[in-house]
Formats: C-alpha cells, sequence, structure tokens
C-alpha cells in the first residue's frame, strides 16, 4: 500500500515538475483521447446494435415471408386433394365409370407442383392414378409411411417429410423426392362404401424453390423442420446427410415462435423461429453473431480509423495550442532568466496570448522602475557626494579662514595671546573635525564640539555679543550623525539674527531624545523670518543649495536639510519655526542611531 | 514543402479512390484464342435433345481440329425447372460465355434470360422450344433454330395417305369410311405440341378423309404417361381405335407398349405414327410396330445451332453463308420416315 | 529537429488513414468478391454418372466462396492427357482428377512441370479421402461371399488404380471366407463388351458375379436375362445401377459416397492451392463414406438421401 502511495507521489512530482507545454499537452490529450475513445466506443456499440437489430428485423421479415410462402404452397396443395376426394372421388361410384380423366385433369392443371396423384384401397390397391398408373412391381403401398400415417388418424391429412417416391414406374429411371399429402378416403363402388387413401405427391421442387429464391438474401442460412425436428430443407442438407455437417435442428423442435440466442458448435448466434400454419412446420433462420461482426467489421475499420486520426488531430492541435500558449511563456522565463543573471538593458518579451503580454509588460515596467531607482539611487549618492564636497570645499571657505587668520593676527598683535591660543586651537579642532578623518558620520557629541568650537571662535570675533547655551542629554552624545549640522544653523543664527542684537543675543542649543528620534535645536532670539522664507529655505529642490558666500561656512540651511533627509530619509531633516522679531528656532531631526567608532 | 506534401496528400487519397472502383473480372483466356458456349437443355431424359447434344458435341469437335480454337461447352440440364435454367444462365453470364445456347423450359417465360443476356451482351440461340415472336424480337441478338412444326403434323398426315390410299380398308376396321383416332399431345401450351396437333388432323381431313377423334390428351412427351392413357383407352374403346397420332416417338412406343401389354396381336394394332425420329423410334418402324414418323433432323439442327453460336462467338454476328428467316430463324426440315426408307435413317446414327 | 515534428506527425496521420480508407475498400472487395481460382475437374465416363461427385465438389465451392470449376466429361474424341492439357492451356490452376490410367497421368503431371495443384480422386494418391477402396472391397466380398458358392469376379484390364485395389482387396477377403473365385475378362480394347457376358449369362448358372466398377456393373445388369437366378454385387453409383438394384436385378451395391467424395477432394485442392479452409465445415469420423445397399434397404430415410440426388 505504502508502496503504491510512493508510487503516486513520485508520479506526481514529476509531473509537477515538467513545463507547462508538457502538462497542459498531456492533459489535453489524455481527456481528448479518452473522450474520443469513449465516444468512439459508445458510437460503435450503438451502430453494431443498430446493425443487429436490423438485421434480425430483416430477418424476421424474410422468415414471414417465408413462412407466408410455405403456408400458401400447402394450403395449395389441401385444396388439390380436396377437390380430388369431395369433387371427384364423393361423387363417383368406381363400379359405373373411373375417375381417371378428372384425375388427368387437376394432375394437368397444377403439373409444375405436382409429381402425381393417386387413390388407394386400403388392402393397397390402386384405384386410379395420374398422370402415369404403371406401378412398380412389388410394391406394396400399405407399408409406406404416408399410407400408415393416413390411415391411423382419419380425420386429418398428413404431410410427409421429403421422401423419393417409391410407386410408380419411369422407365426414363428418373427418381423424385417427394413431399406427400395423404388422407383418408371414402370410396363408393356399387353402392358399398369402403376407406382408402388419396395421395398427392407434391414436387419438393416447390419448398426447395422458396428457400433458394429467398434464402439466398439473407445474412446467414433458413431452412425448415417439421414437428418432430427432420429436417425438410437445408442449405447444406447434402452435408449433413452425409455427416460432414451438424445442425441444431432437434433442440429447434422445442423453440416457439420467437428469437433466441443458442450456442452450437463453438459459435454464438440467433435464431429466429416461425411456425407455419396446419403442418406444423418450423422456419428457422440462423444468423451466426460473426456475421454480424462481419457486417460491422468495415465500419469497426472505420471508426477506428476516425478516431485514430481524430486522436491524431487532437494531440497535434493541442501540440499547437499549447505551444501557443507556452511559447511565449517560455520566452519571457528565458528573459527572466537573463534578467536573473544581471542583463538590465535586454528586451524583455513582449507577446503571445493577452495575459503573457501584460505580464510581460509589467516585467518590463518593473525592470525600467528598478532601472529607474537604481537611477535614483545612482543620483541621490551622486547628490551626496556633491554635497559632501560642498560641505568639504565649503568648509575651506576663504572667507571665514581670512577672518579668523586675521582675527588671530590683530590678537597676537594685540599681545592677547591667550586669546589667541585659544582660537588657534579652536580652529585647529574645527578643521580636524571637520575633516574627521574623512568619515561622514561622527557622533552627535563630537558634533557638539564642533559647534562649540566655532562658537568659541564667533564669540571672541563678535566680542561677546550673544550668549551661548548648549544642553545636551547624555545619551545622545553616543549617536551617530552626519557632520556639519549644528554648526551652520550656529552660522546662520550668528548672522541673520545677532547682527542687529547689542549684547542680548542668546543661542540656545538643544539636544534631547524623543519617540525614538534625536532632536537638536538651535533658538535664537534674533529678527526672525518669514514663513515664505522659512518655505522657501525648506524648498525642495533637486538643485544643491547654493553656497552663501557671505556666511562663514556658506553652506546653508537648505544643504543641512537635504543632507540630512538624504541621508536619513524623508521624515528627518530641519524644522524652523520663527517669529518676526520674536526670535527663531531651527530644529534637527535625526534618528536614534547609536555610534559604532568602527562602523 | 508544405505545398509539396498537400499535393501528394491529395494524390494519394485520390489513388485511393479509384482503385476501389475498378477491378473488373478477370477474362478467361485472350481475345480470340479461346470460345465459351453456354448450352441449357430443359430436362437431360429428353431422348431427341440427347441426340441433339451429342451430335453438337460432334461439331464441336470437328470445329476445334479444324480451327486450333480451343472450344469448351458448358452443358447444364434444367430438369423441367424454368428458375434453375434462369440460374444456369447466371452461371454462364459469370463464367464469361461468348454465345449461349437454349433450350426452354417454358416457352412463355423468357424474359428473365432474355433480359440477362442482354445486359451481359451475350447472343443467345434458343433452340428447340419456340420463344413467342414477340420475345425473339425484343433484342437484335436472339436467334431460333428448330423445325417448322406445323410442317411435321402435315407430314404425318401425308404419311397417313399414303398408307390410306394403299390399303384403306384395312385402316379402317370398323368399315364406316371414318377413320376413329386418338391423339397423344405432348404437353400443354408447347408449340411443337399445338402445331402437330393441329396440323396433322386438318391436313389429313383436307386430304378428303374424314376423321372421328375418340380422345385427345396430354402425355408429357413421355412413354409411360402415354402408356397409361392408351391402356384407359384400350379398356374404353378396345379395337374401335383406328389411328393412333402421337406428337412424338416417345409417346408412340408408350401406346405400343399399352397394346404389347393388352395381348392384342400386332396385325390388329390401329395404325400409329410419331414424329422425331429416335433411334429406338426408327427400331420400332423397322420392328413393323409403328407405321412412320417424322424425322427431326437433329444433326441437321446440331449442325445449323453450332455453326450459328461459332460465328457469333467469333465474328460477334451470323457469317453471311448462313441464311435465316427475318434475320432470326433458321428452320430445318423435317423429313418422313416410313418402312421403306428407315434404314436410312437409322444409318445416321451409327456415324 | 523539433521544427520537423509538427509536420512529420502531421505526415504521418494522414498517411495512416489513407491506408485505413484504402484497406477499407479493398476489404469490401476480398471478402466479397470470389477468389480467382480457376479449376478444372476431369472424369471417366459420361457426367451423369458423376452428378454426386459434381455436387460434392460445387457445395465445396460454395462453401470456400470460390468459382465452380469447369467438368470435362469423358471425350471419345480427347484422351484425357489432351483434355488435361487444353484445360492447362486455358489457365487452369487446380485439378480434381479422376484417372483412367493412374499412372500415366501422374507421369504427366510430373512432366508438365508446371507444379499445378491436382489431387487425384481414384484412391491412389490420398488415403484420407474417402472412401478407402480397400475397405468398401473387403465389406462387399463379405457380402458376396455369403451365398457360399462360387464368385466371379469381372475385370476389364483397366489401368485404374482404383480398381486394382478393389480387385486385390476384394480377393483377398474373398478368400480368407473360404470362397471360391474366379475372374472373367470381358474387356476389349478399353471397351466393355457386354455380348461376351450375355452368353455368359445366358448359361443359366446360378452363382454370384461381381462387377467392381460402375460401367461394368450397368453392362452386366443389362446383360442380364429375365429370371437369372444369378446375384450380381458391384460397385456401382449411377442411375442405371439404382435402377436395376430397385428392379431387383442387382441384388448388392457397395456405394460410395461419391458427394463426400468430391466435398472432400475439393477441399483438398484447396488446401493444396493456399485457399484457406478453416471456416469450412470439414467430415469428421461419423461422415458417412459409403454404404452396403439393397433393395430391401434402399428406401430407408438415410439411404434414400444418399443415393437419390436432392437436387437437380
Amino acid at each position: 500500500m505504502s508502496r503504491i502511495k510512493s508510487f503516486f507521489d513520485k508520479t506526481f512530482k514529476y509531473y509537477r515538475r515538467k513545463s507547462i507545454q508538457f502538462t497542459i499537452s498531456l492533459s489535453f490529450t489524455v481527456v481528448a483521447v479518452v473522450c474520443m475513445l469513449v465516444m468512439g466506443a459508445l458510437l460503435y456499440r450503438q451502430f453494431a446494435d443498430n446493425m443487429r437489430q436490423t438485421i434480425i428485423n430483416d430477418n424476421q421479415q424474410l422468415v414471414s415471408q417465408i413462412v407466408l410462402n410455405i403456408n400458401n404452397y400447402t394450403t395449395s396443395m389441401r385444396g388439390i386433394s380436396d377437390s380430388i376426394y369431395y369433387n371427384v372421388i364423393k361423387n363417383t361410384d368406381l363400379a359405373d365409370r373411373n375417375i381417371s380423366k378428372e384425375m388427368s385433369l387437376l394432375y394437368e392443371a397444377n403439373k409444375n407442383d405436382l409429381i402425381s396423384v393417386a387413390c388407394f384401397t386400403e388392402d393397397g390397391g390402386l384405384v386410379d392414378a395420374a398422370p402415369t398408373t404403371t406401378q412398380k412391381e412389388n410394391i406394396d403401398v400399405r407399408s409406406q409411411d404416408w399410407f400408415v400415417r393416413a390411415m391411423a388418424t382419419i380425420e386429418n391429412s398428413h404431410f410427409s417429410i421429403p421422401h423419393v417416391q417409391n410407386i410408380f414406374e419411369d422407365s426414363n429411371q428418373r427418381y423424385r423426392w417427394v413431399i406427400s399429402l395423404s388422407r383418408m378416403v371414402e370410396l363408393t363402388s356399387g353402392g358399398n362404401t369402403s376407406i382408402g387413401v388419396l395421395l398427392v405427391d407434391m414436387n419438393y421442387n416447390g419448398i426447395e424453390t422458396i428457400f433458394r429464391e429467398m434464402g439466398a438474401n439473407s445474412s446467414g442460412y433458413v431452412y425448415l423442420i417439421d414437428r418432430t425436428g427432420q429436417i425438410i430443407y437445408h442449405p447444406k442438407q447434402d452435408l449433413i446427410y452425409s455427416g460432414i455437417y451438424k445442425e441444431n435442428n432437434i433442440s429447434a423442435v422445442g423453440y416457439s415462435d420467437g428469437i433466441y440466442q443458442e450456442n452450437f458448435d463453438g459459435a454464438a448466434r440467433s435464431v429466429i423461429v416461425k411456425q407455419t400454419g396446419y403442418t406444423g412446420w418450423r422456419v428457422i433462420s440462423v444468423v451466426p453473431t460473426s456475421e454480424f461482426t462481419m457486417s460491422v467489421a468495415q465500419t469497426r475499420i472505420l471508426v477506428i480509423a476516425v478516431t485514430g486520426f481524430a486522436i491524431m488531430l487532437i494531440i497535434i492541435m493541442n501540440a499547437f495550442i499549447s505551444s501557443r500558449v507556452a511559447d511565449p511563456i517560455k520566452k519571457l522565463e528565458q528573459s527572466v532568466r537573463d534578467l536573473e543573471k544581471g542583463n538590465l538593458a535586454l528586451n524583455i518579451f513582449i507577446g503571445g496570448p493577452y495575459e503573457i503580454e501584460r505580464l510581460g509588460k509589467a516585467i518590463r515596467s518593473t525592470v525600467d522602475r528598478i532601472i529607474s531607482l537604481m537611477g535614483d539611487i545612482v543620483k541621490e549618492h551622486e547628490q551626496k557626494r556633491r554635497m559632501e564636497f560642498d560641505a568639504l570645499q565649503a568648509q575651506i571657505n576663504p572667507h571665514f579662514l581670512y577672518n579668523t587668520l586675521d582675527s588671530i593676527v590683530w590678537m597676537i598683535e594685540s599681545e592677547r595671546y591667550p586669546e589667541a591660543i585659544t582660537m588657534v586651537t579652536a580652529l585647529a579642532s574645527l578643521f580636524r573635525i571637520s575633516l574627521s578623518k574623512g568619515k561622514n558620520i561622527i557622533s552627535i557629541g563630537e558634533e557638539l564640539k564642533h559647534a562649540q568650537n566655532y562658537l568659541h571662535i564667533q564669540k571672541i570675533r563678535y566680542k561677546n555679543k550673544f550668549s551661548v547655551e548648549i544642553n545636551a542629554d547624555s545619551e545622545i552624545l553616543s549617536c551617530g550623525t552626519i557632520k556639519l549640522i549644528v554648526q551652520p544653523l550656529i552660522e546662520n543664527s550668528i548672522y541673520h539674527a545677532m547682527q542687529i542684537m547689542d549684547g542680548d543675543g542668546e543661542i540656545k542649543i538643544n539636544g534631547y531624545q524623543k519617540n525614538g528620534g534625536v532632536y537638536i535645536e538651535v533658538r535664537d532670539n534674533g529678527m526672525g523670518m518669514t514663513q515664505e522664507k522659512i518655505a522657501s529655505l525648506l524648498e525642495d529642490t533637486s538643485e544643491p543649495a547654493p553656497v552663501d558666500e557671505r556666511s562663514g561656512s556658506g553652506i546653508g540651511l537648505k544643504n543641512v536639510h537635504q543632507r540630512i533627509k538624504l541621508y536619513y530619509g524623508q521624515e528627518y531633516g530641519l524644522e524652523i519655526e520663527s517669529e518676526l522679531d520674536e526670535g527663531t528656532t531651527v530644529r534637527i531631526h535625526l534618528p536614534y542611531a547609536r555610534f559604532d567608532e568602527d562602523a | 514543402m508544405k505545398k509539396l506534401f498537400c499535393f501528394a496528400l491529395i494524390l494519394s487519397l485520390l489513388c485511393a479512390c479509384f482503385s476501389s472502383c475498378g477491378g473488373g473480372l478477370l477474362e478467361r483466356g485472350s481475345a480470340q484464342k479461346e470460345i465459351l458456349i453456354g448450352v441449357s437443355v430443359y430436362d437431360q431424359y429428353d431422348t431427341f435433345i440427347g441426340v441433339l447434344k451429342d451430335e453438337f458435341g460432334k461439331f464441336v469437335y470437328e470445329q476445334r481440329q479444324k480451327s486450333g480454337v480451343n472450344i469448351s461447352v458448358l452443358y447444364e440440364s434444367a430438369s423441367v425447372n424454368q428458375l434453375t435454367q434462369n440460374s444456369q444462365i447466371e452461371s454462364f453470364v459469370s463464367a464469361g460465355c461468348d454465345v449461349m445456347c437454349v433450350n426452354l423450359v417454358d416457352r412463355t417465360n423468357a424474359t428473365d434470360i432474355i433480359d440477362k443476356a442482354k445486359a451481359a451482351g451475350i447472343p443467345v440461340v434458343f433452340f428447340n422450344r419456340e420463344l413467342v415472336p414477340d420475345d425473339l424480337e425484343r433484342w437484335d441478338r436472339l436467334y431460333y433454330v428448330g423445325a417448322p412444326a406445323w410442317q411435321s403434323g402435315v407430314i404425318q398426315s401425308e404419311i397417313l395417305d399414303e398408307l390410306c390410299k394403299k390399303d384403306l380398308r384395312r385402316i379402317d376396321k370398323n368399315g364406316d369410311g371414318v377413320l376413329q383416332y386418338v391423339m397423344l399431345e405432348g404437353e400443354a401450351g408447347h408449340q411443337d405440341a399445338i402445331m402437330r396437333t393441329e396440323g396433322s388432323v386438318s391436313s389429313f381431313a383436307e386430304k378428303g378423309y374424314k376423321l372421328e377423334r375418340l380422345e385427345d390428351e396430354i402425355a408429357n412427351w413421355t412413354k409411360d404417361q402415354a402408356e397409361t392413357k392408351m391402356t384407359q383407352w384400350i379398356a374404353d374403346h378396345g379395337g374401335r381405335i383406328e389411328l393412333v397420332f402421337s406428337n412424338n416417338d416417345e409417346m408412340a412406343l408408350g401406346a405400343i407398349t399399352a397394346l404389347e401389354k393388352a395381348g392384342i396381336p400386332q396385325e390388329n394394332w390401329p395404325v400409329i405414327v410419331g414424329v422425331d425420329g429416335t433411334p429406338t423410334g426408327l427400331a420400332a418402324i423397322k420392328a413393323g410396330k409403328m407405321q412412320g414418323t417424322v424425322f427431326n433432323d437433329a444433326k441437321g439442327q446440331a449442325e445449323a445451332i453450332f455453326a450459328l453460336a461459332w460465328s457469333l462467338a467469333t465474328a460477334g454476328k451470323p457469317s453471311d453463308s448462313i441464311a435465316l428467316d427475318n434475320g432470326k430463324y433458321i428452320r430445318i426440315d423435317y423429313e418422313p420416315v416410313t418402312p421403306e426408307n428407315v434404314d436410312k435413317y437409322i444409318a445416321v446414327y451409327s456415324d | 529537429m523539433k521544427k520537423y515534428i509538427r509536420p512529420v506527425v502531421f505526415a504521418a496521420a494522414c498517411l495512416s488513414f489513407i491506408i485505413i480508407m484504402f484497406l477499407l475498400t479493398k476489404s469490401e472487395e476480398i471478402t466479397n468478391r470470389p477468389r480467382n481460382v480457376q479449376i478444372s475437374v476431369i472424369l471417366s465416363g459420361s457426367r451423369e454418372r458423376w452428378r454426386s461427385l459434381e455436387r460434392g465438389i460445387y457445395q465445396a465451392c460454395g462453401e470456400l466462396k470460390i468459382e465452380k470449376p469447369f467438368v470435362a466429361e469423358s471425350d471419345e474424341l480427347l484422351s484425357q492427357t489432351e483434355q488435361l492439357n487444353s484445360e492447362i492451356a486455358k489457365g487452369a490452376n487446380g485439378f480434381i482428377i479422376f484417372p483412367e490410367d493412374s499412372r500415366e497421368t501422374s507421369e504427366y503431371l510430373l512432366q508438365t512441370g508446371l507444379n499445378i495443384p491436382a489431387v487425384i480422386i481414384d484412391g491412389s494418391e490420398n488415403d484420407s479421402l474417402p472412401a478407402n477402396n480397400a475397405e468398401m472391397a473387403a465389406a462387399l466380398a463379405e457380402s458376396a461371399a455369403e451365398s457360399g458358392g462360387k464368385i466371379t469376379l469381372l475385370t476389364i484390364g483397366s489401368r485404374r488404380e482404383d480398381l486394382r485395389q478393389r480387385a486385390d482387396a476384394f480377393s483377398r477377403r474373398a478368400r480368407e471366407l473360404g470362397a471360391e473365385l474366379s475372374t472373367l475378362d470381358i474387356g476389349f480394347d478399353g471397351d466393355i463388351r457386354g455380348e461376351y457376358l450375355a452368353v455368359y449369362f445366358s448359361k443359366g448358372q446360378s452363382e454370384t458375379v461381381v462387377a467392381l466398377d460402375n460401367d461394368v456393373l450397368e453392362v452386366a445388369a443389362a446383360a442380364l436375362p429375365g429370371n437369372s437366378k444369378i446375384s450380381l454385387y458391384g460397385f456401382g453409383n449411377s442411375d442405371k445401377v439404382i435402377y436395376a438394384l430397385d428392379h431387383g436385378r442387382i441384388k448388392e451395391i457397395c456405394f460410395q459416397n461419391e458427394f463426400s467424395l468430391g466435398y472432400s477432394a475439393m477441399i483438398a485442392l484447396a488446401e493444396k492451392m493456399g485457399i484457406n479452409t478453416k471456416e469450412v465445415p470439414v467430415g469428421s469420423g461419423d461422415s458417412i463414406a459409403y454404404r452396403l445397399i439393397s433393395r430391401e434397404n434402399m428406401y430407408d430415410l438415410e439411404t434414400e438421401r444418399l443415393i437419390f440426388p436432392l437436387m437437380p
């Protein structure tokens, strides 16, 4: 059992793994073949049955026809017998005259069907006969079957089975097969009555002709038996009498009228039986079943041929259709395979049925999207590089450098050496962080230190025009950030806000963690800016922010905002809140990401 | 490539169709090197027909030797059954006979045979049992060879006339100046029977004799039936019978047997005349039992039948040397046979 | 490679369809049309004598669905070998022969070298054809010897094999039964001389006379004078013989079932010619090969059916 199961499993697995074309082809073919075979078989069966029925019907008609003919024949024979008896014998006193003229007349009138008519006394003596009265020597008709039977049952006429007439002499040595119709008759002679036998010998030819003419048309054969099963006519009777052929005539006696199936001598056959009137003879039609099969054999060949051809056609059609479906899929699959190998520039196959085309188009558009996305990424990288480059470039802003160096020179000239030292140190530190060994991500702590250094320098330069406060949660100090984002904000604040302040200027820097994100605020109480200004500052343009030459680093808010967005995503960046004459808060929103030094 | 393929396909389909239509019967031998003649007689027991058949065979052999052509004859006997004869004709047709010679069982029922012959295009020479002229007219390749039946009756009357001229008194036993006769007829409706019956009696009467018919019955050309009839007549009329007309020799012999069995001495016998001149008939004449017969020239008829059949088979039409009545009939004359010239005719048969 | 599969398959389909249609139309012809075989039957004696044999042959032809053969009877003008010749020239491809001279005929057939299948039905070749000559002759001998007394065997100096076999078997069996056997030759140059017999019979002796051939028996029966006390036995099939038997002129005959002989001979010839005989009824052991028939039993139903041809 488990072996069968595992066999089925293996088959299914194998089946499933096969290509679409194979699957479609096979399924269609199997279904179609099964359908065709079933249909063919049913049609053939139907046809064979019809054929069989037709043959049986034909034979039934034939049998009826033959029975009719035999009835006519025997009736006319009985008519002759009756005529002779009632019109001739009964009305004649044999002592007065003989009946030879009447017998001759009746014989002549019927001589195609008759061999002879004869009348005998109960002692076997010949009363009269036609056409000839010459009897054979040593004949005693009393021992002959027809005589015995006629005397035995006086009320009926008796038909015998065919036999050779053994009464009259024929100098031509001719022997006649006859069917004897005999009856008891009353003879009158000199007023006295006695019994005798009237014999009408029918030409066997009559029966034989009926069967020969009609039996030739049937698809089996027809034969005739009497009440006891003895054969009266059979197309192969010579063979039967010589013992070469056997017929099932004895058991046919048991059949009443109808159609039967029987099995005789190893062959199956259909048998139709019909009785004739009066004589009790039976007409039997035999159709061997092989006759049915022979007549349908050709149709069978035709059905097989047509079925075979149809199956061929279906297989071809299946192959054709399935390939029409599967080929585009295959081509598409090939395209995808090429795609997998990384060949993005190829032509994806667009074609085949509607769905495949759709698929192809979808894949093409996906690939296009990928290409464009990849292009975007490349562009982004480009942008980042450029901005970094800008930032890097901007850091080395000559104006800021000149000014700061100027300040240092002035301080040295003024012999304000500690301030000069601080300034140089701050500047160095500033540049160190700016470069940060080429790294892009630094810790927030470092970024704020960089901002402090900057503020240091600017405070000295601006002679304490403003105050600075830096508050940062300790947790965020070890988070990562891109460099040069706080300093440009401070720079912005100083230039746009602190210029007009007279020592009241306040710049507060707050750093805190909120909602999983890191915020760094740069707040000033300067003159603020309009909403339009805010909007234009944060405007999303593909152009990198122009370098603002007037400011120290010159990068500008836009640059910072864009860079943050580039690095961390659209949801991060800058937020500006400002009120005119009140102040401006610029908030940096970064994701919370721990800074790993080795990353 | 596809076009060529389709073309080949159509061609082979056509071939398959045509081959099934073709295929006729194989012909037996080549055109003129072989002739097949089908002969069907109405009954093999008819003596005259038997003689005719033997003579025919001799002519066949002669022609075979002369021309070197292989002539085969299919002989069949219909045993007095027209249907049997019809199927024999059918078998002749399917055997591919070049010509058929038919001795009809039922002269009124020739339609089937004529139709079959016409459909197959095989000419037919009917003989001895004559068709109605209408039937013979149905196709221009039907012929008849026989003897003029009326003539045989006339010849019978001539023979009797001679006898009566010699010794009327002996013949007219009761001396009443009227010849009482009985007639044995061949067959109901038979051309020859009717003609002979009528012909003999009316011709004889024309010669000025008075006839009284005692009996006239059908004995179906057979000896036994004639014997039966004659026996009855002897019982009925005894010595009153002065003449026995018989449509053929066989029946005459039956009458003779009846007379013998009745024990009547030969000198009291009536005058008996028959027709045919069969060997047994001639023997009876020689023995004085019969007084005359009319010779039915079996040899002459056989010769005529064969000549006609031969030219039909080889040339397709009767040769010019054959004289045809109405383009269809060949009639061979009867000849009278009496005890004086009977030896001549006996010699004919011992060839 | 794949490109060609489709047209190839299509071609194969069409071809097979055509072939099947072709076979269909051909098969109809094959089953309906009788095969083209040309068989000739060469007989010795007149055709009437062989009617039962002919019917047996025709019956077999009907069963085998082949054309009926051409039957050539004894032609006083042509010898059997000449007949054979002419038949071969006409294209006969099978023969059934009853030879007048068995050796000559078989030599002739070998001579032609054409190897035409032929069945000889006088019992010389094929032992299986009914009936066995020796068996029949022995049975007849037993019947003839019953009366005791002298048996005269009529001979005609024939070169026929069947007569030789019958004569041998008859003589042997008769002698075994203690009968006194002598022979009388009435043949002269191939003719049967009835006159000698008539003379012999008129001597009025009471004895048993045996004829081993149908024609001899006919002649013997005809030569018997009225009221003869001679018991005539013999082999016979013809109408004349039956008539003579019916009228008491022949005491008993051994009747060879020639219908069965003809039928079996035809089947045997068909087999030799390569025709399929499987579906045809073939005689088994119960088939009747011969019968001893006397006046008493000739009208028995079974006997009647054998000796009187049913269909004309």
